[in-house]
């Protein structure tokens, strides 16, 4: 994959294109508005973004955001490497903050409250969201303590209560089956895709609002990722879905509604199908056919 | 293809890993191999050797007392008829015979031997005594006088020389030794009675003497001078002699010895019977107790020896078993608060009278001969057999010596005298006598004692490691239980709480502290600390409440803040928290005074020696030791019961009142733990009453001789206080820095998930990173103990060194490591005393190898569960 700011990638990209282009005025710094399908905007949002930034340290990482996530859909954030997909999925329940560094400006609104007015409780907020990292984290711990991990910090100590969570959750995370008999074991000794669906359990069984998922399926197994995307069919409906992914088959396959970033901005954003059979920019498809990024 | 240099690179690195790797081991195992080597001399038995005999036929049976020399080349007999005999041990050849009584004067009767010069007192059939001592005189022989004769001597060869005896040293020099026979003037004691037992103890300038009279008077005397050593000497000035009102009834006793300084005198007669009689006052002599020292029928004392140090009477019977005795503390005995009891006894001798007893004047060894002709060597404290042997054709013994150097064995019997080499190596250092408890002179019980030395030469060693083992114990306790709460905390605050900025400045000052040299921080506790402890315990003992009250009661003022000052200002938490630990030590000075009256009746002090009727309430030591549980108790049973009520209420209000109502639960819990504490107290400490015992003070010292567990006492300025303080602050850099290392290579990932879970950080601190760094925080904690252990100069500087049993928290203690440190430089090479050092050196290293072994098999186990992070 070329970096997109390297100069070759600008070259390539600059022969194919118009002058002055979207991704040059990008490239330029100059503000770009986003291009959002209107299907998007009849949806019922679960998360909005506006005018959001977010700079670490002096470089500026998102530039003026605007988004919604639609609820009880899957939204895929797509782009190529280092567009600030991550950064915005992380902004969305403030694990940014715990990079000294990071400042942002704008709004964010879980389901009409704000995330980022001076005051708000984050661990509150965060227990609202559930999610779901790039590589499987388990704790090392046994695996119904790590699926009932949540409700454990909240206080919750009736073992009927947490055994019928921790069932719940593994059901939902289809790894009930795998597991059930061996629930005090070590989640470490769980393989690769079962920790990641162990991790989606946790992150459904304190019932969030959202769910986010960094990259859920950069394992090699290809079996464990379908899997994983099959999991998250189930899922749909249910729960409100954010994925970040940069493989544009999964995004394709498993996502409602899909964004494009590019250099931390937003730059075309629609239904799924609509945005892969017939982008309304040039660049969006240039980029999903593999032409550049 | 690799190219050459860098196969050669390899090569060499391979090389330089393995050697300095063995190296290492090699180098760890050659200490201990080493420590090894010299220990293992401790555990050598003793030896006797082959005899070496003098001749036949003389000097016939009545030999009463023999000697030899200190290089082993002179033996001398003294005869019931009064000649000194003395005969070159080499070859038998005689050295000359000395009368010790007047031609035609009365005939020797008794003999009585001082038992720490080694002097001897003479006594006659006419009633009279004489002082007398019998020893050498070394003179080295100038090169012009040595003649032919002399210079063909083979080295240890002897000549008859003069008046002496010379012999080749190994030098080369020739060595003269000369006999040096004093006898001072008759001293009339029990006038125109034959005497039968005569005794002597000589200290300072003082000699007493007692004797006997075959018809059953005993009489004291006190010679105000020292008896001449040599024959120039002054004869002794004598006081009147006082008679000691023994019943006649039994006849003459036997035997008689003064013991202990001079001031008991003890009489015993041939079927058990011994007087003690208390003597301090020579001139008023009182009969402290009567006792049967060979009970059993037809059991006969045959024999009754003196012990180095003159406290130790040895009891020879007829039934072959021989018994140590000395006096204890006896509060019961309305004389002088003494018993005499056989203390060490030794059974499974054969069974034959033990006529002679001989005493070593180097150390508590003693050596006995029966009359079947057996003779055995024995060391008195640890009660070990060192040697046995047969004389020629099991003759009765009939005087029996050790020499001076405790090197050879003489045995006398009717047909002549015979030397044994003899090595009794360590006697005093028996795997009972290091580890167990052991019955030393005038302990009223078996007890474990480290007292390597003392003013006198004829002192008993104790070399019982126990108390330095228990100081160790003792040190490394309460400077970890200082040192690893605050050291971990204060790892968890910075890893997981600090900010990175801060962190980089913190970090390198905490590190800065492990850089200050022990001996520093020693002189600092010993000089400045201890002292300014000293003027401040109330406070100190409050500050350890108010302190961490304090703490938690800005906690809980925090919570109650309003949300968005309580983010806005979160960068003050850490000013913030010095703030409260000022506000925490503020608080123990200004209310240490009242808690001082309140708790220990006005005076801290007074109130831990405990003797005084004004501070006989012991419970307040109980409410210290219970406050800790009961705040574990109140705060189990508020999170249980109360917090989640509160959490109930605190969802439909606002941030500032659950503040409040999770104050007002801390001071209800703040409440509840004193009461508790103190109504706990009250109960322990009275509980023992309902069965009408005395209360449970933790400050009564338990007299039985083994450890005290209390963490009260007597108050000394050098105390386990501040060394647990300033230890504490020596192995809290290491442990801190290790610990924050452990913490900080917790993957961030899972702080990540366990933040996007919704935890808070000390949620995420408590529940995913310190669990998972455990092996780290392990590992650190026992790095700590590693040094506490070893610590030395802090120990050796701040702890006074006492090798004391107690836990008590205001007492010092002397460690392995102080004790090797104070005692090495002056322990005599190869002797007992320095190998039990290395001996305590090597049980420290066993230690440490012990607590690194199960440090890292524990470390193992916890990283195998936290594997694949």
């Amino acid at each position: 994959m070329l970096e997109p700011n390297a100069p070759t990638a600008i070259g390539k990209a600059g022969s194919d294109a118009k002058p002055r282009s979207r991704l040059q005025r990008i490239q330029a710094g100059e503000p770009v508005e986003t291009i959002t399908h209107e299907a998007i905007l009849a949806e019922d949002p679960c998360l909005q973004i506006e005018r959001f930034n977010l700079w670490y340290g002096p470089k500026q990482a998102l530039h003026d955001n605007a988004f919604v996530v639609p609820r009880g859909k899957i939204t895929a954030l797509i782009g190529p490497s280092g567009c600030g997909k991550s950064t915005l999925l992380r902004s969305m329940n403030r694990l940014n903050d715990l990079i000294d560094s990071v400042r942002v400006t704008g709004e964010m609104r879980l389901n009409g409250d704000p995330i980022y007015a001076p005051g708000v409780d984050v661990i509150e907020l965060r227990k609202r969201m559930g999610m779901v990292f790039q590589k499987p984290n388990p704790f090392p711990m046994s695996i119904v303590e790590n699926v009932v991990y949540a409700l454990r910090i909240d206080g919750e100590r009736d073992r009927r209560v947490l055994r019928e969570a921790a069932e719940r959750a593994l059901r939902g995370a289809a790894l009930w089956d795998e597991v059930k008999d061996r629930l005090e074991d070590s989640a470490l000794g769980l393989s690769g895709g079962q920790q990641q669906r162990l991790c989606i359990a946790r992150a459904i069984a304190a019932d969030p609002e959202i769910l986010l998922m960094d990259e859920p399926c950069s394992a090699p197994d290809p079996i464990a990722t379908g899997r994983i995307e099959d999991l998250m069919q189930d899922l749909r409906g249910d729960y409100t879905i954010v994925i970040v992914t940069h493989n544009m088959q999964q995004a394709s396959r498993t996502s409602d509604c899909t964004a494009f970033m590019y250099l931390g901005r937003i730059v075309e954003f629609g239904p799924t199908a609509d945005l892969f059979q017939k982008p309304r920019l040039k660049e969006t498809e240039d980029y999903i056919t593999g032409r550049f990024g | 293809m690799r190219r050459r240099s860098t196969r050669l690179a390899d090569a060499a690195a391979r090389t330089l890993i393995t050697l300095g790797g063995l190296t290492t081991i090699v180098a760890v195992l050659a200490v201990f191999v080493f420590l090894f080597w010299v220990v293992k001399d401790l555990f050598l038995s003793a030896e006797v050797g082959e005899p070496k005999r003098l001749g036949t036929g003389e000097p016939g049976a009545s030999v009463l007392v023999a000697g030899i020399d200190e290089y082993r080349t002179i033996v001398w007999m003294l005869g019931a008829d009064g000649a000194l005999t003395l005969r070159v041990a080499h070859t038998g050849e005689s050295l000359g015979v000395r009368p010790l009584v007047v031609d035609g004067g009365p005939r020797l009767t008794a003999v009585g031997k001082d038992a720490s010069s080694g002097r001897f007192v003479l006594g006659y059939a006419d009633g009279t005594v004489r002082l007398c001592s019998i020893g050498f005189r070394t003179e080295f022989l100038e090169a012009d006088v040595v003649d032919a004769g002399l210079r063909e001597l083979a080295v240890d060869g002897v000549r008859v020389w003069g008046d002496g005896l010379a012999q080749r040293t190994v030098r080369g020099q020739f060595r003269v030794q000369i006999p040096q026979v004093a006898l001072d003037e008759p001293v009339a004691m029990v006038a125109g009675s034959a005497i039968t037992a005569v005794a002597r103890s000589t200290h300072d300038d003082a000699t007493v003497v007692a004797a006997a009279g075959a018809d059953g008077r005993v009489v004291l005397r006190v010679a105000t001078k020292a008896s001449p050593m040599f024959e120039e000497e002054p004869a002794a000035e004598w006081g009147e002699p006082s008679p000691v009102a023994t019943g006649s009834a039994r006849g003459a006793p036997r035997f008689a010895q003064l013991t202990d300084l001079g001031s008991n005198l003890v009489l015993a007669w041939t079927d058990g019977t011994l007087e003690r009689w208390a003597v301090r006052d020579v001139r008023a002599p009182r009969l402290a107790e009567t006792l049967d020292v060979a009970p059993g029928s037809g059991v006969e004392l045959t024999s009754l020896g003196l012990l180095l140090g003159g406290v130790t009477l040895i009891s020879g019977r007829s039934d072959g078993s021989v018994g140590g005795w000395f006096v204890t503390a006896n509060p019961t005995n309305e004389v002088d608060g003494y018993a005499l009891r056989e203390v060490h006894r030794f059974d499974g001798l054969e069974r034959s009278p033990v006529v002679a007893i001989a005493t070593s004047a180097r150390e508590r060894i003693f050596a006995v001969g029966n009359a079947a002709g057996r003779a055995y060597a024995m060391y008195m404290t640890s009660e070990k057999r060192l040697a046995e042997f047969t004389v020629r054709d099991h003759e009765p013994v009939l005087a029996i010596a050790i020499a001076p150097k405790s090197d050879a064995i003489l045995t006398i019997t009717a047909r002549g005298a015979s030397i044994r080499p003899f090595t009794p190596r360590h006697p005093e250092a028996t795997f009972g006598s290091l580890f167990g408890a052991t019955w030393y002179e005038r302990m009223p019980h078996p007890t474990h004692t480290w007292q390597s030395s003392a003013g006198t030469d004829d002192f008993e060693p104790k070399l019982s490691l126990v108390p330095l083992i228990f100081g160790t114990v003792k040190a490394t306790v309460y400077s970890m239980l200082l040192a690893v709460p605050l050291a971990l905390f204060a790892a968890i605050y910075t890893a997981e709480f600090l900010h990175a900025r801060t962190k980089a400045r913190i970090k390198p000052i905490v590190e800065l502290m492990a850089s200050l040299p022990s001996v520093v921080l020693g002189f600092l506790a010993a000089i400045v600390i201890a002292p300014a402890a000293e003027a401040v315990v109330p406070e100190l003992v409050t500050a350890v409440i108010t302190v961490p009250v304090a703490f938690l009661l800005g906690a809980h003022v925090w919570q109650a803040l309003p949300n968005s000052i309580a983010v806005r200002r979160a960068p003050w938490r850490l000013p913030l928290a010095a703030v409260a630990l000022a506000l925490g030590i503020g608080a123990a000075a200004a209310i240490g005074p009242v808690v001082e009256d309140l708790l220990f009746a006005g005076d801290v002090r007074l109130w831990l020696d405990g003797r005084v009727p004004a501070v006989a309430d012991g419970s307040p030591g109980w409410f210290l030791l219970l406050l800790p549980p009961s705040a574990l108790a109140v705060a189990w049973f508020a999170a249980r019961h109360v917090t989640p009520r509160i959490a109930l209420r605190a969802a439909r209000s606002t941030r500032g009142v659950a503040g409040l109502l999770h104050l007002a639960k801390f001071a209800g819990g703040l409440l509840a733990t004193i009461g508790l504490a103190y109504l706990a107290a009250r109960i322990v400490y009275q509980a023992p009453t309902i069965l009408d015992h005395p209360p449970f003070d933790l400050r009564v010292a338990s007299d039985d001789g083994g450890m005290n567990l209390s963490p009260f006492g007597t108050f000394d300025q050098r105390n386990s206080l501040i060394v647990g303080f300033v230890m504490g602050f020596a192995i809290i850099p290491i442990i801190y820095t290790l610990a924050e290392d452990a913490l900080t290579s917790v993957p961030q990932h899972l702080r990540a998930a366990s933040l996007g879970c919704g935890a808070t950080p000390w949620q995420t601190a408590v529940r995913v990173v310190v669990p998972t760094a455990m092996s780290g925080l392990f590992s650190a904690c026992m790095v700590g103990l590693g040094r506490a252990v070893g610590e030395t100069m802090i120990v050796l500087m701040a702890a006074g060194g006492t090798a004391v049993m107690d836990m008590n928290l205001f007492s010092g203690f002397r460690t392995l490591s102080a004790n090797i440190a104070t005692e090495l430089p002056e322990a005599v090479r190869d002797s007992t005393h320095y190998r039990t050092l290395f001996l305590a050196a090597l049980v420290l290293f066993a230690v440490t190898f012990v607590i690194n072994s199960v440090a890292e098999a524990v470390r193992q186990r916890f990283r195998k569960r936290a594997y694949q992070l």
